[in-house]
């Protein structure tokens, strides 16, 4: 009976004007190879932000082109104090 | 080949009767008080009648493309060990899934989409208004600008319901935690927050700092619009300036001291 424990990025989703990829990571814990208990786990990556994702990545090389991350910078001063 | 007519055959004893024969056939019914012991096959020429009187209704029914389930209550249906349910819609597509108790899948999955809180508005055209399109739990990593988590902790969680985001994070400081400044953001939010047209303003997010010493403090930040980031928690209602969170505001913050985050707000 052994208990493993693996992470899969399952869901990568392009949203917003900007272009924010959100990202959606299982956690699974697996008895035996079944699996039998899962999390998901959440993050967003910015334009101008990096992953170590391999998918990831190559998302960022196409969707976050410097014109959008130069929009997206202005898009952020413009609501600072 | 001789005819017997005959109105009742009975065993001389009274037990069983045994009719051996290719094939014994009855243009009417077949009745006994007592059992029917069939070695071979039992062909009847009115199926209806006879599943009802053996009390299987149409489930019974074999190679039909349409089973209806008529008469009577299904109180469970229960898949085979191991195995889940799934019910489809008239497309193929699944639309409801009851996963077993050893899957990772949840127990009951709806494809969403296609739930509707109000069946009475089917086909009204306002059906939007009722349909649950998603929902989802997990949790997410804060980061917290300028502040360095060392042996203290972070934590997040948030429950999304239709576009609606609900997260409560924070952290708590250990003995090696410490402030590099000014706590200008909060980063690593679950969902890209909606950027509305025109001058609407961004998502209220609620803050408490907790000083294990001495008292609560409240605070309050917002989400930025189009962005997965909190901005500015402050106190008092003033954004900027010496509200701003930071290793003295608002207490000098010790081991075991903490903050808590909790708000919604759109997802894009």
């Amino acid at each position: 009976m052994a208990l493993t424990k693996q992470t899969i990025t399952d869901k990568i989703e392009i949203v917003g004007q900007y272009n924010h990829i959100q990202v959606r990571e299982v956690i699974q814990v697996l008895e035996d190879g079944n699996v039998i208990s899962q999390s998901f786990h959440r993050y967003v990556v910015a334009p101008g932000e990096t992953s170590t994702d391999s998918k990831v990545s190559a998302v960022i090389s196409a969707v976050h082109t410097q014109d959008v991350i130069n929009a997206y910078q202005a898009h952020l001063a413009a609501q600072n104090t | 080949m001789s005819l017997l007519k005959t109105n009742e055959i009975q065993n001389y004893n009274g037990s069983s009767l045994t009719l051996t024969a290719s094939t014994v056939s009855t243009s009417a019914q077949l009745n006994t008080g007592g059992n029917i012991s069939v070695t071979g096959s039992l062909n009847v020429s009115d199926d209806s009648t006879t599943r009802t009187n053996l009390g299987l209704g149409s489930m019974a029914t074999q190679n039909a493309n349409a089973v209806a389930i008529t008469g009577g209550t299904i109180n469970t249906v229960q898949p085979a060990t191991g195995q889940s349910l799934t019910i489809k819609d008239e497309d193929g597509n699944t639309a409801i899934t009851v996963g077993t108790d050893n899957t990772a899948a949840g127990y009951l999955s709806l494809s969403f989409g296609s739930y509707h809180g109000d069946s009475g508005q089917a086909g009204s055209g306002t059906l939007t208004g009722n349909t649950l399109d998603d929902y989802e739990e997990g949790t997410f990593t804060p980061t917290f600008a300028n502040f360095t988590t060392g042996n203290g902790s972070v934590f997040g969680i948030y429950r999304k319901i239709g576009d609606m985001v609900t997260i409560y994070c924070g952290f708590t400081l250990g003995s090696s935690s410490s402030f590099l400044g000014t706590m200008h953001t909060i980063g690593g939010l679950p969902f890209t927050a909606l950027s509305p047209t025109g001058s609407a303003t961004e998502n209220n997010i609620n803050c408490l700092m907790k000083d294990v010493s001495s008292a609560n403090h409240h605070g309050f930040a917002r989400v930025q619009r189009g962005a997965a980031t909190i901005a500015y928690p402050h106190i008092d209602s003033l954004e900027g300036g010496s509200n701003l969170i930071s290793s003295s505001t608002p207490f000098t913050w010790v081991s075991s001291d903490n903050m808590t985050v909790f708000g919604q707000y759109l997802a894009s």
